[in-house]
């Protein structure tokens, strides 16, 4: 069953402009629900843009996109931010972490605008601080962290909201090979919990890991091979 | 005309309003040009992000709005010893033909913003933009209303001359007198504080009941008397309130009892009042915009019985802040003597 | 609600972050709101005892005047002037300044032997000795009544001693024989009372004449014509009506602090320039950061509401802090720096402590003038910053 269906979506930058640049061309994707989905490709090619209109972080300039059974091609823009709120986790390739708040603080700052109760926030904050063996850093800078840790609570702030879909760009780019293990070990997990993952990533080491069912191949913008 | 600190203050402050009022004004235009729900354009976006930007500064504006209203008060209130015959604001707005008028300009200027950010509130619950080309419409219609406003002030206080005697409200809401303030200063005490008791326990009794079972002309029904109450409310101000605050049945002005002397007692009257009308009036609007735009029921409604509570709320409040000053005085003289009675 | 508590929250907490430059930002703006509301706080207080003295005057004072200066005014026609429908009472008035060498202060000396409170609001305190019974005049000859600021500059008590010289330089030594309350607090701080006998004895006053002509006409619409017919009594007098006194003095206080207003303006015309640019510019980092909160679920409300809260919270803070030390300023410390500016242009001029008055409507009003014009600047460059698209932000 498909949790995301994407039809003959397009994505130009600046449109009739000098610069114009077709980052994704007439794409069509089903992702399947509860499994895992990965984005191959080179630098470029398109990953990163689709992870963003999966996202709803921005709007596609032609076709159409469903998830979760409800078509949100041309939802407004609040109403985007207010979807993937509650229904999605978004980890950066570059953690994009607030390093000046503490660790706390960056996990908290999910649920502020849902008006959350305080005790549901520091619960929820609590056991995935203790389940990603950040606990003990809790009141500390996130800009302390080593690399590992913080991709770690970029991890953990992506599922603060307990969203169904995980989407991730490149999780493995900073990382050496034990560490990446580590993060793949924590993917397969978080299958297990029955979550969604869609990963963009040209990694051999997870392309080779067997943590997918399904691995789409992107080459500018179009697809060339879906496995 | 009369310079002072607060005339300056005054415009200032007015001006920043028209100004960025202005900037959403020019955005609105763009929006009802332009707007297309079903395109995927960047523009289209552009005029979406341009929408919350309008929303944002209405909502400001608002606030800026209210203070404006009271500013002009005491900017008015302090021209008076310049200007002979005037004792308190009403003499400053008796002095200049344009001085109600600005008056009324700004206190509907209040209520008009305010049903904006209801719309813009339910706007932003539905998705679809259901209501962004009517809020753009609404805007662009409001905003000569803000001009006028400005200029108007303005011109009313650069012709201001403190040559020409003007009468207080002794005078203007005398009761042997002629003139509208006089005919709201001699209605009948008796049945003025009956009437607007009996309106405001009436409204507040049917809030309760309408937030258990609202229907659509209920709410109307609701609306309207919060209305009514409005009017009613000022001319029971005007007729044994502002009596009783001052303990002097002769003196009926409705401004005096907002400075400092009586501790700015007249807002805890005047706050109550505007907020409780605004809010049941809201309630009406919004099964008009139901009645429109069927889909939007739902939230609607939730909105709508979240209004009439308010409503109630604050009517009691009035109710006990206009009786207040009665209750205290029937209190000291034993409920025997009737503050009218002598010399009325 | 509860989001909005989250949201003052971490708007407080994002300001700490940048302590430096939001501390500066606060404490210019006390400084603006200290000056304006300074001002108000002393012209409303000047004028209100202006008023307050101006209550007891009354309603028309006459005054003979040679070559553009007052002299003494001839009593004679006070009867006259009595008969006149609409005086309730003439009065000629002995009173004037007195320059004291030893302390460079001027003070005000009046002489009336008649009841003070009512035309002057005077409550003798502190007899020395007391008086026998309340039909004996307060004072006598060789006494004196004599304000507390003058106690404190000449350094006397009652019971003591004040040595003066008259007109002719020739001696005359008074004895303190109390002080006086007034809600006047300008009267009640340098003024002494003599018997009428003594104040004309100081000034070289001949009997038959008075400084000035008091006339009470309890009606104010009759003045005017009470007026006409005065001059067409003395003609060549100078009729001064009590109304005209508060107007001008009024409208002077009023232009005065009308020129410091404009100079203030200017400051905080410069201020929101300022403002408008320091949110204009968003650093590439706090750009990052609002892109973070969009990604993470922040609607662009949210983002907003956020940014002008920062906003009305360093205004707010600035706001109060410049008004409760303005407050301070000039009603616990006698307002320092701004006497300057109002004791030059003016004889009435600003006693020590200033009476305390305060009117919280006026707090709205200069908000009106600080705190709105600084966040309607910052909407424009919060909401552009808040709208950009998270991935566009990163992208670059």
């Amino acid at each position: 069953m498909s949790i995301i269906t994407m039809e003959e979506v397009t994505k130009t930058y600046n449109p009739g402009k000098p610069n114009e640049f077709v980052a994704l061309n007439e794409i069509s994707v089903e992702i399947p629900s509860g499994q895992c989905t990965i984005l191959a490709g080179p630098s470029g090619s398109g990953k990163t843009t689709l992870l963003s209109l999966v996202g709803l972080m921005s709007r596609p300039s032609s076709g159409r996109i469903t998830i979760l059974g409800k078509e949100t091609t041309l939802l407004a823009e609040n109403f985007r931010t207010l979807f993937r709120r509650r229904h999605m986790g978004f980890i950066f390739q570059h953690f994009q972490l607030i390093t000046d708040l503490t660790v706390k603080d960056n996990l908290d700052l999910v649920l502020y605008p849902e008006g959350n109760s305080f005790d549901t926030i520091r619960e929820r904050r609590t056991s995935l601080l203790e389940r990603f063996g950040l606990i003990a850093k809790g009141a500390e800078k996130a800009s302390v962290l080593s690399g590992g840790e913080q991709q770690r609570l970029a991890i953990a702030r992506a599922l603060m909201n307990n969203p169904e879909i995980l989407l991730v760009d490149e999780p493995t780019a900073h990382l050496d090979t034990a560490l990446s293990q580590q993060v793949i070990a924590l993917f397969r997990d978080l299958k297990d919990d029955g979550k969604t993952l869609v990963i963009a990533s040209h990694d051999p080491l997870v392309l080779a890991s067997g943590l997918a069912e399904k691995v789409i191949h992107l080459r500018d913008g179009r697809i060339i091979r879906q496995v | 005309m009369i310079w002072n600190a607060w005339v300056l203050g005054l415009i200032i402050g007015q001006m920043a309003t028209a100004a960025i009022t202005a900037v959403a004004f020019a955005n609105a235009i763009r929006i009802v040009r332009n707007w297309d729900t079903n395109s995927m354009l960047p523009m289209q976006l552009d005029l979406e992000h341009r929408s919350e930007l309008i929303a944002t500064i209405v909502s400001w504006s608002l606030l800026f709005q209210v203070f404006s209203l009271i500013v002009f008060e005491i900017t008015a209130r302090s021209l008076a010893p310049f200007v002979p015959g005037a004792m308190c604001t009403v003499g400053i707005l008796e002095a200049q033909p344009l001085g109600w008028p600005v008056l009324f300009l700004k206190m509907a200027a209040l209520f008009l913003y305010g049903w904006w950010i209801v719309l813009n509130h339910l706007d932003n619950r539905v998705e679809g933009f259901l209501l962004t080309i009517f809020k753009s419409w609404y805007l662009i219609v409001l905003f000569p209303l803000i001009l006028t406003d400005l200029a108007l002030q303005i011109a009313f206080f650069t012709h201001l001359d403190p040559a020409v005697i003007t009468s207080c409200c002794g005078v203007v809401f005398e009761v042997e007198g002629e003139g509208f303030g006089s005919s709201v200063a001699s209605l009948p005490p008796n049945y003025t504080m009956g009437g607007l008791a009996s309106l405001v326990i009436i409204l507040v009794v049917f809030s309760i009941m309408l937030r258990r079972r609202s229907t659509q002309s209920g709410c109307i029904a609701y609306a309207s008397g919060s209305g009514i109450g409005l009017v009613l409310g000022i001319a029971g101000i005007v007729s044994f309130v502002a009596p009783y605050v001052y303990m002097m049945p002769a003196l009926h002005c409705p401004f005096i009892f907002l400075d400092e002397e009586h501790f700015n007692y007249g807002y805890l009257v005047y706050v109550p009042l505007f907020a409780a009308s605004f809010f049941g009036i809201s309630a009406g609007i919004l099964v008009a915009v139901e009645r429109r735009f069927p889909s939007l029921v739902t939230v609607s409604h939730t909105i709508k019985v979240q209004y009439v509570r308010w409503s109630g709320l604050l009517w009691l409040v009035f109710l006990a802040a206009a009786y207040g000053p009665v209750i205290k005085f029937w209190i000291a003289t034993g409920g025997k003597a009737d503050l009218f009675q002598v010399g009325y | 609600m509860r989001s909005l508590l989250y949201a003052v929250d971490f708007a407080l907490k994002g300001l700490l972050r940048q302590k430096t430059k939001n501390l500066s930002i606060t404490a210019l703006f006390a400084l603006i709101v200290f000056l304006f509301s300074g001002i108000d706080f002393m012209s409303s207080a000047l004028y209100n005892e202006t008023l307050k003295a101006l209550a007891f005057q009354p309603s028309i004072i006459i005054q003979n005047v040679r070559a553009g200066r007052q002299v003494p005014i001839s009593l004679i026609d006070l009867e006259q002037i009595a008969e006149i429908p609409g005086v309730s009472n003439v009065k000629g008035r002995v009173w004037g300044y007195y320059f004291d060498p030893f302390t460079g202060a001027n003070y005000t000396i009046v002489g009336d032997s008649g009841d003070l409170s009512e035309l002057w609001d005077l409550k003798p305190i502190s007899l020395e000795p007391k008086p026998p019974d309340s039909g004996e005049p307060i004072i006598r000859n060789g006494e004196a009544l004599v304000g507390e600021g003058v106690m404190k500059m000449r350094r006397v008590r009652p019971g003591g001693l004040l040595n003066f010289q008259d007109y002719a330089g020739l001696p005359v030594s008074l004895k303190v024989r109390g002080t006086f309350s007034s809600s006047v607090s300008l009267w009640a701080h340098d003024l002494i009372l003599l018997t009428e006998g003594d104040a004309r004895r100081l000034f070289g006053l001949d009997p038959e004449n008075g400084w000035d002509i008091a006339v009470y006409v309890p009606n104010e619409f009759e003045v005017p014509k009470v007026g006409e017919k005065i001059l067409r009594i003395i003609p060549g007098a100078r009729v001064i009506a009590a109304n005209q006194l508060k107007r001008t003095y009024g409208s002077s206080y009023g232009f005065r602090s009308g020129i410091i207003l404009s100079l203030n303006i200017t400051c905080l015309l410069a201020f929101l320039i300022l403002a408008y640019d320091r949110v204009a510019r968003l650093s590439h980092q706090e750009q990052r950061e609002i892109a973070i909160l969009k990604a993470i679920g922040w609607q662009t409300g949210n983002v907003i509401r956020l940014n002008m809260l920062q906003s009305l919270i360093l205004s707010l803070t600035g706001f109060l802090v410049g008004i409760v030390a303005s407050y301070y300023h000039v009603f616990v410390a006698g307002a320092p720096l701004l006497r300057i500016v109002f004791a030059g242009w003016s004889v009435l001029y600003p006693p020590h402590p200033i009476p305390p008055s305060f009117d919280v409507s006026k707090v709205f009003g200069l908000m009106f003038l600080t705190v709105v014009p600084y966040i309607a600047v910052g909407i424009l460059p919060v909401w552009r910053a808040a709208v950009r698209d998270p991935e566009e932000v990163f992208r670059s």
